[in-house]
């Protein structure tokens, strides 16, 4: 082994370097940053931009549809994304009712710590600020049409069993009419068809938070029209944190901020290693089209 | 290298793990942080929340562990998760959906008629027992002669589906087409107040856009050949666009599984070893 | 007819109605005019005062509703009174401008009735107080005696294409006045709407034709006609003089002074006055939202000088809003919906049962240290038969245990009802201590792969390799606060370099391009596949099955 690796060159040892020790380093600079917590700037991205002014302009006499269909595993994205908005939902005294489905109960129950703890701290209770419903089974369109026209008729019952007629808020809102805005925080803004069925029907407008990897499906909607807000991945939540911090609503940034600031030197570690073993590929290839010659 | 990779290594790494995280215990009392945190989780008692994160902890590096190599202490927490994950979803639709939302208003629709008389409304509501049975069909699959009863409720599912699935399609295509058609060459009256150095920016995004989507549609039309130069040089184009498109792709992914690396190593830092802010 | 036959036959069906529910036009009943509402006309009959309205669920799609006067407030009726017919082409898209007399026939409600053409001028006639109207069809008109209709010409033969109308009924003669797309207001008069007599020229006075209303309406005072035209922002009033017309004008500016609301039709009351108008709201203009608010309400002319400004009291006032479409088959669409949750919540447990069943056949041989047939494959067993059980089937318990804890602690610890209870801290602590870290570290283990394999994997081979590498890191520091960093370095004209500039431009516009012909071309390929789904042509769906 050792008189195999007296072969091998500087550049191909670089190249294919035992994994583990990307590993370790790789583990180095994140617990490291984690540690540490510089303070960068937060980019701003122009959708974040699009839904905060929505959401400022909303009117005080609708309210809002969340779908809350994050899992365990886009926590550090989807929940950034959630918490900001109801802290500005909060803050302007709109209401809200929180859609959760079967496929993702995860959803639910994650939802509800983050919508519980942001309501003990902003003195918001539940039924009179927010609901939120039980979970509904994705049947696909054929249940966002029938959510669409009757909220009542539909759910039933919110999370905690209460009839839906007997909650406070709920009297005034009872189909999509009553709803200015849907905002859906999930790993895959595309999961439930609300552009298909509601958004196209009837001009409700609809806003994502989602995973990274699924934002960039986004686009073409936002271009459309059929989009009016994104919130992408961490960095998405992060914008959106500092935008609620700069208005006064919150004193702390939240998950979304501390995530991308080590995400930021995560993310420049790939890079600069990709850079290194291509320009180690590059060497090598020199060094044996030297050698050759 | 490879002594510093054995098991002397995971072994002191572990210790010194283990010790900094039951130091960190006899701190926990006394850190507001964790006081605040025991609050906004509602937990009955600091125990409680302590235990908690150390089985979570435990839970993460027992998934962690896998990346060496399989062992028991990971299949154990793989069948937990399993069995959690699948008794949670079968709670929330038992009592959510079928008592709830299909049992409790069948009850209530049979009382009203019996008390008050027939409406249409709860005609409606009790003829949704037929939903129950059409469900029930669903668990003929276990029978090797009535297999194909349990396709019944597939097929309804099915063909709900296929026909739902043309109105969800034209809604989203219809918009995609029609803005495809975008305006390469703005005036002032399409964009008033703007500089024409503006307007020259927005007519080449545009125009990149239109050229963008058209050579990528052109890439994936196998249907005729493409011997034609303006296909054959669409193509060409349709597939730098993809190549760029792939690669934001990947760049996305990474920076979304980064992110839940990064909030589990947060989780681990500050909430179980409490050596980083909350 | 064969098994597989009979469930294509079902899919086929049940595609069927959603597919119509879709492409039918609606018939609408309930909640119509939560859209706009505008075109208010008032009568007084039996002492009691009816508002009569369009009302729109959707944008075009007008129906008449009806409100009463009731202890000085205006209620209005859930149902319309007038809609649409699907079947006869006058009004298929709609009824809009209703105008109401009193006649012999009864309480008649004249209306332009939208369709393919042009306007057609319909009346209907109810025969109690405007709860149910009968159609009679098309307001007749000619130039000479011959009172005929055709295929292109539904009213007959009528000089210009109608734009709005104004009739009064009085002294058994309808008198009715037409304004044309040319600005020509023409006069008919008849015993009867079948036979209504157009005169021979249009009225002359150039003050009639300078403007063109969104409504207008004509009343009788002291025996010479009044018209009333309702502008954007401005109501006039002509009253004959001679042969020429005085006009009489106020204007409303509306919203604040801001001039953001105006006109958009509306009647006069002649018993008092009053002018029942339509307003519309300029919002913000979005792309998809409607950009009005909409509200019926009413001014009094009487005592109004010449150009005073107008400030009506509101009477209804609708919120901007699509409502719910309904179709034909609307009210089996909400029941479709619920059936097709409770059936799909059946199938979940499918997944609970496989399991149970795989884990517990496991348990079950294991522990009973259970001697297959011959010929049936048997767990690997020898040793003790504890020993046995746990490398068998340990984890199968372990699973069966945990679901099932899960379970109890899930349905008697979800609500708030339980906090402080042991159900709830059991079920939170499952979730939170095993269900939430591990789906969170499961999903975070790719990255170290991802990492090993970029490293070794992703390098520049080739041009195009070396583009999509760029795209990965522009995309990647772009979005990152580090690039921002890095941009705060870079001259401010200089946004090419600036990486989160170059990444934002990269994801709206390159990557959408490409993302979009994707996307078209899928959602294409979408339909085809639902379309053999739906047909029955595919057979890959009924496989098992004969």
């Amino acid at each position: 082994m050792a008189e195999e690796n007296k072969k091998r060159s500087i550049w191909d040892r670089i190249q294919f370097c035992d994994p583990r020790i990307l590993y370790a380093l790789f583990a180095v600079v994140v617990i490291g940053f984690e540690m540490i917590q510089i303070k960068m700037p937060v980019p701003n991205p122009v959708w974040v931009g699009k839904l905060y002014d929505r959401i400022e302009n909303l009117p005080p006499d609708k309210a809002v549809l969340i779908d809350c269909d994050y899992g365990a595993g886009n926590r550090g994205e989807c929940e950034g994304q959630f918490k900001a908005v109801i802290q500005h939902l909060f803050a302007r005294n709109i209401k809200f009712m929180v859609v959760t489905w079967t496929t993702n109960v995860e959803g639910q129950k994650l939802g509800r710590q983050v919508l519980d703890e942001v309501a003990k701290k902003m003195n918001k209770v539940d039924g009179e600020d927010y609901v939120m419903f039980q979970a509904i089974v994705n049947a696909g369109g054929v249940t966002l049409q029938s959510l669409a026209k009757d909220i009542h008729g539909f759910v039933v019952k919110d999370i905690n069993g209460r009839d839906l007629g007997d909650i406070p808020m709920m009297k005034n809102f009872r189909s999509i009419a009553d709803v200015s805005l849907i905002y859906r925080v999930a790993y895959s803004w595309g999961g439930v068809p609300w552009i298909g069925f509601v958004q196209s029907v009837y001009g409700t407008p609809l806003a994502a938070g989602s995973a990274g990897i699924e934002s960039s499906t986004a686009y073409p909607y936002l271009d459309s029209g059929q989009l009016c807000g994104l919130l992408a991945g961490a960095a998405g939540a992060a914008a959106y944190e500092k935008r609620v911090m700069e208005a006064g609503i919150v004193a702390e940034t939240g998950i979304g901020t501390k995530t991308v600031s080590v995400q930021s030197f995560a993310t420049l570690f790939v890079v600069v290693s990709i850079l290194i073993s291509n320009f180690a590929m590059f060497m090598s290839k020199w060094q044996a089209r030297k050698g050759r010659a | 290298m490879q002594k510093f990779t054995g098991k002397v290594f995971w072994m002191i790494l572990g210790a010194l793990v283990l010790a900094l995280a039951i130091f960190g215990e006899f701190r926990s009392g006394s850190m507001p942080s964790v006081a605040a945190r025991v609050k906004d989780l509602d937990l009955p008692s600091l125990g409680v929340y302590r235990l908690q994160t150390w089985v979570a902890a435990l839970s993460c590096i027992a998934v962690y562990s896998f990346l060496f190599k399989e062992n028991p202490f990971y299949r154990f927490f793989e069948h937990a998760l399993l069995g959690c994950a699948t008794g949670y979803s079968c709670a929330v639709v038992m009592r959510q959906n079928l008592y709830s939302q299909w049992l409790v208003p069948i009850k209530k629709s049979v009382m009203n008629v019996m008390a008050n008389g027939y409406t249409p409304e709860d005609a409606a509501t009790i003829a949704l027992i037929f939903a129950g049975v059409i469900g029930l069909l669903w668990y003929f699959q276990y029978s090797k002669k009535y297999f194909w009863v349990s396709r019944i409720a597939m097929c309804i599912s099915l063909g709900a589906g296929a026909g739902l699935a043309f109105k969800d399609t034209f809604n989203q295509l219809i918009p995609q087409i029609t803005g495809t058609f975008k305006n390469v060459c703005p005036t002032e009256y399409v964009m008033p107040g703007a500089s024409l150095l503006d307007r020259f920016y927005m007519g080449c995004e545009n125009a990149i856009f239109v050229i963008g989507t058209v050579s990528v549609l052109m890439y994936f039309f196998f249907a005729f050949g493409n011997k034609n130069p303006i296909v054959k040089s669409s193509s060409k184009i349709g597939r730098w666009y993809l190549m760029i498109a792939l690669g934001a792709f990947f760049g996305n992914t990474f920076m979304s599984r980064l992110s839940a690396l990064i909030e589990r190593v947060h989780f681990l830092m500050a909430e179980w070893l409490l050596i980083s802010q909350m | 007819m064969s098994k597989r036959n009979i469930l294509k036959i079902i899919a086929f069906v049940v595609g069927l109605y959603f597919f119509l529910e879709y492409i039918l036009p609606e018939k609408v009943g309930g909640d119509f005019d939560s859209y706009e509402v505008g075109s208010p006309v008032c009568v007084e009959k039996d002492g009691k005062k009816l508002q009569f309205y369009v009302g729109n669920y959707y944008k075009g799609r007008g129906i008449i509703g009806r409100m009463v006067k009731v202890s000085g407030k205006w209620r209005k009726d859930a149902e319309p009174c007038l809609q649409r017919s699907l079947f006869l082409k006058f009004d298929q898209y709609g009824l809009t401008d209703p105008d109401v007399a009193l006649s012999p026939e009864g309480l008649t409600l004249l209306y332009l009735g939208q369709n393919e053409k042009e306007p057609v001028l319909c009346y209907a006639v109810s025969s109690d107080d405007g709860q149910t109207f009968k159609k009679k069809g098309p307001v007749v008109l000619s130039t000479n005696d011959v009172f005929q209709t055709f295929e292109n010409a539904p009213n007959g033969l009528i000089p210009d294409r109608i734009k709005a109308f104004a009739a009064d009924y009085k002294g058994g003669v309808w008198d009715v006045y037409l304004f044309t797309m040319t600005y020509r207001v023409w006069r008919a008069t008849g015993p009867d709407l079948k036979h209504l007599k157009l005169d021979g020229e249009p009225l002359s006075a150039s003050a009639l034709t300078e403007k063109s209303p969104n409504s207008f309406d004509v009343f009788t005072e002291g025996g010479s006609p009044v018209l009333v035209y309702v502008m954007d922002r401005e109501i006039i009033e002509f009253r004959k003089s001679g042969s020429d017309w005085t006009p009489k004008s106020w204007k409303a500016p509306l919203g604040n002074g801001t001039n953001d609301t105006v006109y958009a039709g509306g009647r006069i009351d002649p018993g008092d006055g009053t002018l029942y108008l339509g307003t519309k709201k300029m919002q913000k203009a979005r792309p998809i939202d409607s950009p009005y608010e909409t509200a019926l309400c009413a001014v009094s002319l009487r005592d109004k000088g010449n150009g005073e400004p107008l400030a009506p009291e509101m009477t209804v006032y609708k919120k901007v809003g699509a409502s719910p479409r309904p179709t034909y088959l609307s009210y089996g669409t909400e029941w479709a919906g619920k059936f097709l949750t409770v059936v799909g919540s059946f199938a979940i447990f499918i997944a609970m049962i496989n399991l149970m069943l795989f884990h517990g056949k496991k348990i079950y041989q294991s522990a009973l240290n259970y001697n297959a047939p011959v010929g049936e494959e048997k767990l690997p067993g020898g040793g003790a038969p504890m020993r046995n059980f746990l490398k068998n089937a340990g984890y199968s318990a372990v699973f069966l245990v945990f679901l099932a804890v899960m379970i109890v602690c899930a349905l008697k610890g979800q609500t708030d009802e339980a906090k402080g209870t042991i159900w709830k801290t059991s079920f939170d602590f499952l979730f939170n201590a095993i269900q939430a870290p591990m789906g969170s570290a499961v999903f975070s283990m790719i990255t170290f792969y991802m990492i090993s394999a970029a490293y070794r994997s992703f390098k520049v081979r080739s041009l195009e390799a070396g583009f999509l590498m760029a795209a990965a890191i522009v995309c990647m520091v772009g979005q990152m606060p580090i690039g921002e960093l890095l941009a705060s370095f870079v001259p401010e004209g200089w946004k090419l370099l600036q990486l989160p500039w170059l990444s934002g431009k990269l994801l709206s516009v390159l990557n959408a391009a490409a993302y979009r012909a994707v996307l078209i071309g899928t959602l294409i390929g979408s339909v085809a596949i639902s379309l053999r789904i739906w047909l029955g042509l595919d057979n890959s769906v009924y496989s098992s099955v004969d």
